[in-house]
């Protein structure tokens, strides 16, 4: 893949890469727009390499996601020593959402990151099983049984909020 | 709830958020040409990091000396051991019979060769001119 097609598939699944890093990022968008920029960066000085064993799309989300916990793993270590040099507090959330996303924003909070990276990818994303496995480099069994577990978390937060 | 009505307010959930999210993607030539916000890891915290692996490291590395098979720990054999093994019967003489020795050491099954060039050889005289 040239220098320049690859551009191309960036700018195409741009909204798209950044919903995910969104997800990843736990919805907060400073901490979103930096991984998704690191993640850019890597793939286009060749740091990450596409290979072609996957689609461009589940290989994207591949890079953001690790991006995302590299990003996660100097986060706590920074928030060891708090009040020095480390990153200051940022709001989460985009924009002004209504009340129904954010209480649902919440309730997929809740999950197990698995889980909830999961059903992200295929409700989200219309990803299958196996690509979300691949994207997130598991087995599709597990991804299969982390969807089933989250669906019907989910189902129950939802519930328990909706009939208390 | 039924389990398509619950995929559907799933899907209709997502995608809501979805659409949220990608509304406010940033531009990307914008994001790309910005300098990169790196948050660098403070230096104490760096530090900190460095020293707990280094305790790790001594603290693995003497418990695999310890754990060495002959390593002559103090606390290696208990109190009792050498007084045990120090320990004689008392009717240990009544073991030491004549000939025992012949057990403790490999018998010379071959017996020695004699040494005959130091003995004089007899002349001979029957036949000989005197």
């Amino acid at each position: 893949m040239t220098p320049a097609e690859t551009r191309a598939e960036i700018e195409r699944l741009h909204a798209a890469g950044f919903a995910w890093s969104m997800a990843c990022c736990g919805r907060k968008r400073e901490r979103a727009e930096d991984v998704l920029q690191t993640s850019y960066l890597k793939i286009l000085d060749g740091r990450a390499r596409f290979e072609g064993r996957s689609s461009f799309k589940t290989f994207l989300f591949g890079v953001i996601r690790r991006t995302a916990a590299e990003e996660r793993r100097r986060a706590v270590l920074a928030a060891l020593l708090p009040g020095r040099d480390g990153a200051s507090p940022e709001p989460a959330g985009s924009a002004p959402d209504p009340v129904e996303r954010l209480a649902f924003a919440a309730a997929l909070a809740r999950l197990p990151r698995r889980q909830r990276e999961v059903l992200e990818l295929v409700f989200s994303h219309g990803m299958t099983i196996d690509e979300s496995a691949d994207t997130l480099g598991i087995a599709p069994g597990s991804a299969a049984a982390h969807y089933a577990r989250g669906k019907s978390r989910l189902a129950r937060i939802l519930r328990r909020r909706t009939h208390p | 709830m039924k389990d398509d009505d619950l995929e559907l307010s799933l899907q209709r959930r997502f995608a809501e958020t979805r659409r949220a999210d990608e509304a406010a993607a940033p531009d990307l030539g914008a994001l790309l040409d910005r300098p990169p916000r790196t948050r660098p890891v403070p230096a104490a915290a760096r530090r900190l990091a460095l020293a707990a692996a280094l305790a790790f490291a001594a603290v693995a590395a003497a418990l695999l000396v310890r754990a060495r098979p002959g390593f002559p720990g103090s606390g290696d054999l208990p109190p009792a051991a050498g007084r045990l093994a120090a320990w004689t019967s008392p009717t240990a003489s009544l073991l030491r019979t004549p000939g025992a020795e012949l057990g403790a050491r490999v018998p010379a099954l071959v017996p020695r060769v004699p040494v005959f060039a130091s003995l004089a050889l007899p002349q001979t005289t029957k036949g000989a001119d005197r």
